[in-house]
């Protein structure tokens, strides 16, 4: 968890990410936000995240994200 | 029958409203289709037939999908896989079959005529003669939802949808036809097929929206029309002042028109209770253009990212260039890359969309630029601006971001307008001949068919749509909110915003009826 | 439920009796006072008021006729008495509604058709949509007059624009600098095919009422051009219709397109128009026998109007004379325009 919060900082550090939970929702990140994101992830986890996982629910919070890869993770 | 026109107004809605409250709710869906064929009808006579045809190949298509994907529990990876390949196999025929109809009715004559000139310049002598194709209305609209849907139901994000009637109305329903918005399947299942009574407090908030949606299409948009349309006809005997104030009128005509009647499309919608997604959100409130493209035609945005730029993101040959570029080239350059992998496609197909024509493909790869230039040296620029200590939300900065966006806007959809891209660039040269803001002050403006009188409406009518802008921006306007004042200062804003449509709206003696634009799209 | 049915009723029942109240109040201004008339049905109304049987050459068309042709001209060189029932923009359904009104009070024996509209768009519309607003122009006058706010908005402070039997004297310059519009080619441009309806309407009705016709064409660059000629001719000439295009006959006109022009060759100024109406009046003079009025006692309003016409004429053209052409627009000393 900790570090994707670096990661999230790295892209925005402007952000509370511990409880945003519209990240999506209320525009906060934008796609570009998204891609630079997915490509972190997959690098520091070891994930490979596909299409079908490019759902909004799965962004709008830190907690999400963090769900979506552990369940890639399995 | 357009969606402005006084026989929707005041007998195709009324009429579709009474027929659905009386039938029972099993058979509402047919009442709704059954206008929405009217509607269709009433524009695209037979053309019908390709609705129906992209309807039925969608439906069974989705269907296909669906049962090769489904797996018995004990599948192995192996027989999944196979499932995969052919559940993708069966989504590329229903591609195929819907795109490829759009392909050929819209892009044949565009594409055969740049192939012979191209071999004319090597000296063949093909002569190719456009032939005229008829193209059924909002064929780039449905289109665009299918394969949406289709890719859906492919990826697992939703199921299949069973019955054909509820296929016909996601891809038919009248409201949304000639205009969009681009619905995906997710925006609409959760209210288009309820088949509820009608409710009161529906009617009363579909019918707002609708004339507010009116007086922004007939009395703002229509009378912009004029002046603009006139200006663009000749071109080039304009220079200056005269293009900006075309390049900015038509930015506002397109704003007025296009939002307008989105307005009138959601809150049709709204009477039978149906929820329809938001095609515009104050758009000139934007930061910067990347922002401004999730404000304005967010459908269309919004369906190039799910469908396009997300796909290509995380696709093979991306992932490849990620992992060649974090070794090789460094985290920023290989940001950029990616960015303009994935945002390539998506500005190629939002130019091609709009039409086959020159001007059109160089506004995409206009704002492709753009974008990619933003997000590019964004990150950068933050960390400059923390540096000189310059605070990114004060007034002054966000002023100068709102008139960068205007130049960017008011220039793009110059070149958008413009009667071919040759067209384009000598506007855009002759913005800077002669520069004089002389002509739009000393009267000269109302020799194009406007009065003076009509010009105010323009100016005061913009005025009071940004003001509405501005609160909502700031949430600030709710229905509900509204909603709780006594009766007699309701009704009378509802008698107020019906008059003034009526009696200031552009129609009538003296007035052209004027088509909608993104309804030739 | 009952409640909101209801109200949802009293809602439109107050709306309706809030629309018949505006259109009365729209009727009452539009009888008691003509400046209310929009600008653009003026010419028409006058029409409708002319003195009984005292037109005896009609013109119709769009903005193209009221920039071109001056019936004071006409009365002053032979005393025919003419009206330009001309309307910017002018559809030919609306041609045809001018004309019907025209020959039901007046017995013109010349009709002028200016060939502009021939070629205008006009608004696709199916016959329910027709019912519609039909329908609503018949009980509320609000839909159909409902421009009139303008009206009555901003009467004060601008002077009418007088009219001279329907002609409008226009004093702004703004050169037309092109040349050589009426190049020589082939092909026709093809008339709108709703607007030939109502033309061979008009001509079908004239012809059995003894009326000439002729069809002309007004000089404007940015209006006509080669292949529109070749078209307008031959369709002429089918329905047996005299045509003269003033746009092949610029070497006798000598309209200086440097000054003679309020928009860059869209419409003429005064000193434009005065060129045209001299040829058409030799032009009309020389093929019809219209009669001469100017000694009957009983037309003794149109001497007084010409000598007013002929004052504002003057000076008009000799401020235009007086001005620099460059590539300008708008003058201060012209008058408001309103095509």
């Amino acid at each position: 968890m900790e570090e994707l919060i670096e990661i999230l900082n790295d892209i925005d550090d402007s952000i509370d990410y511990e409880n945003e939970t519209g990240l999506i929702d209320n525009h906060i990140l934008d796609s570009f936000g998204i891609i630079t994101l997915v490509s972190e992830i997959e690098e520091a986890f070891n994930v490979s995240i596909d299409v079908a996982d490019m759902v909004p629910e799965n962004f709008n919070s830190a907690d999400a994200i963090y769900a979506m890869i552990q369940k890639k993770a399995n | 029958m357009s969606y402005t026109s006084a026989i929707y107004l005041a007998i195709f809605l009324p009429v579709t409203l009474i027929a659905y409250q009386l039938t029972p709710k099993k058979h509402r869906g047919k009442i709704l289709i059954g206008a929405s064929a009217v509607f269709f009808w009433s524009l695209s006579k037979w053309l019908i037939v390709y609705l129906a045809g992209a309807i039925v190949v969608t439906h069974y298509t989705a269907i296909g999908i669906e049962r090769a994907r489904e797996a018995a529990f004990d599948a192995t990876p192996d027989e999944i896989e196979l499932r995969q390949e052919k559940s993708k196999k069966i989504l590329r025929l229903g591609i195929l079959l819907v795109l490829g109809t759009l392909v050929v009715l819209k892009y044949t004559n565009f594409t055969f005529m740049n192939v012979t000139q191209l071999l004319r310049s090597f000296g063949s002598s093909i002569v190719y003669k456009p032939h005229r194709i008829l193209v059924p209305i909002g064929i780039s609209f449905y289109t665009l939802e299918s394969i949406g849907y289709l890719l859906d139901v492919h990826w697992g994000k939703v199921k299949a949808i069973q019955s054909l009637e509820k296929t016909a109305l996601f891809l038919g329903f009248f409201p949304k036809l000639m205009e969009g918005p681009i619905c995906q399947y997710s925006d609409l299942e959760g209210t288009l097929f309820n088949n509820e009574p009608l409710q009161f407090e529906n009617l009363k908030r579909g019918m707002l929206r609708i004339f507010w949606g009116m007086f922004k299409k007939i009395v703002i948009a229509d009378r912009l029309a004029i002046i603009v349309n006139s200006i663009y006809s000749n071109y080039s005997d304009y220079h200056g002042g005269m293009i900006l104030f075309a390049a900015v009128g038509y930015t506002m005509q397109l704003y007025m028109e296009f939002s307008g009647v989105m307005d009138i499309v959601i809150g049709t919608a709204e009477l039978f209770g149906i929820k329809m997604p938001e095609n515009f959100r104050q758009p000139f409130f934007a930061k910067n253009a990347t922002e401004f493209w999730q404000r304005w035609h967010i459908s269309l945005g919004k369906w190039l990212k799910s469908y396009v730029f997300y796909p290509v993101s995380v696709s093979k040959t991306v992932k490849k260039w990620n992992q060649f570029g974090r070794k090789k080239i460094g985290k920023f350059w290989t940001r950029v890359g990616t960015s303009a992998l994935a945002l390539f496609p998506v500005w190629l197909i939002n130019g091609l969309w709009h039409g086959p024509f020159w001007n059109y493909i160089f506004y995409g790869m206009y704002y492709f630029t753009l974008l990619l230039i933003e997000v590019s040296i964004e990150p950068t620029w933050k960390k400059w601006m923390k540096k000189i200590h310059v605070d990114m939300k004060a007034g002054w900065y966000r002023a100068g971001q709102t008139v960068k966006l205007l130049c960017i806007v008011f220039t793009g959809e110059m070149f958008f307008r413009a009667p071919g891209l040759k067209a384009g660039f000598t506007m855009f040269g002759n913005l800077f001949k002669d520069f004089s803001l002389a002509p739009i002050f000393n009267g000269a403006l109302e020799h194009y068919g406007l009065e003076r009188m009509d010009l105010n409406v323009v100016v005061w009518g913009i005025i009071i749509v940004f003001v509405f802008d501005i609160l909502k921006e700031k949430n600030k306007l709710s229905y509900e909110e509204f909603n709780k004042l006594a009766l007699p200062v309701r009704w009378s804003a509802y008698y107020a915003l019906i008059l003034a449509v009526i009696i200031l709206g552009a129609y009538g003696e003296g007035y052209q009826a004027i088509d909608l634009i993104y309804a030739g799209f | 439920m009952k409640r909101n049915l209801k109200k949802g009723t009293a809602f439109l029942l107050i709306l309706a009796a809030i629309l018949f109240v505006v259109s009365e109040f729209i009727n009452k201004s539009y009888s008691c006072n003509q400046d209310m008339v929009g600008d653009r049905s003026k010419n028409v109304v006058a029409l409708e008021k002319e003195r009984k049987d005292s037109i005896d050459m009609l013109i119709v068309g769009d903005s193209e006729t009221y920039t071109t042709l001056s019936p004071m001209k006409f009365w002053d060189q032979c005393g025919i008495t003419s009206f330009v029932g001309g309307q910017s923009g002018q559809q030919l359904s609306e041609a045809y509604n001018v004309f019907q009104k025209g020959i039901e009070r007046q017995s013109p024996k010349l009709v002028l058709i200016e060939t502009n509209m021939f070629y205008r768009k006009t608004n696709k519309s199916t016959k329910a949509m027709n019912a519609v607003q039909e329908f609503g122009n018949k009980y509320f006058s609000v839909f159909n007059h409902h421009s009139i706010w303008k009206k009555l908005v901003c009467n004060r402070g601008i002077k009418p624009v007088q009219s001279y039997k329907g002609f409008l004297i226009k004093t702004q310059v703004a050169s037309y600098e092109g040349n050589g519009y009426m190049r020589r080619c082939h092909g026709d441009k093809r008339i709108n095919s709703n607007a030939k309806s109502y033309v061979e309407k008009i001509v079908r009705k004239c012809k059995s009422r003894g009326i000439d016709v002729v069809f002309y064409s007004a000089p404007s660059p940015k209006n006509y051009n080669y292949e529109k000629h070749r078209a307008l001719k031959a369709y002429a000439k089918r329905l047996g219709v005299k045509y003269v295009d003033l746009n092949m006959k610029q070497k006798i006109l000598k309209i200086d397109w440097k000054r003679d022009t309020i928009d860059r060759g869209d419409h003429l100024n005064i000193a434009g128009a005065e060129k045209v109406s001299n040829y058409m009046i030799k032009y009309v003079s020389e093929n019809y026998k219209l009669p001469d009025h100017r000694n009957d006692p009983s037309y003794s309003e149109w001497n007084k109007l010409a000598a007013n016409y002929n004052k504002e004429e003057q000076l008009s053209i000799s401020r235009i004379m007086a001005m620099n052409t460059g590539r300008q627009t708008g003058t201060k000393n012209g008058k408001r325009s309103n095509n």
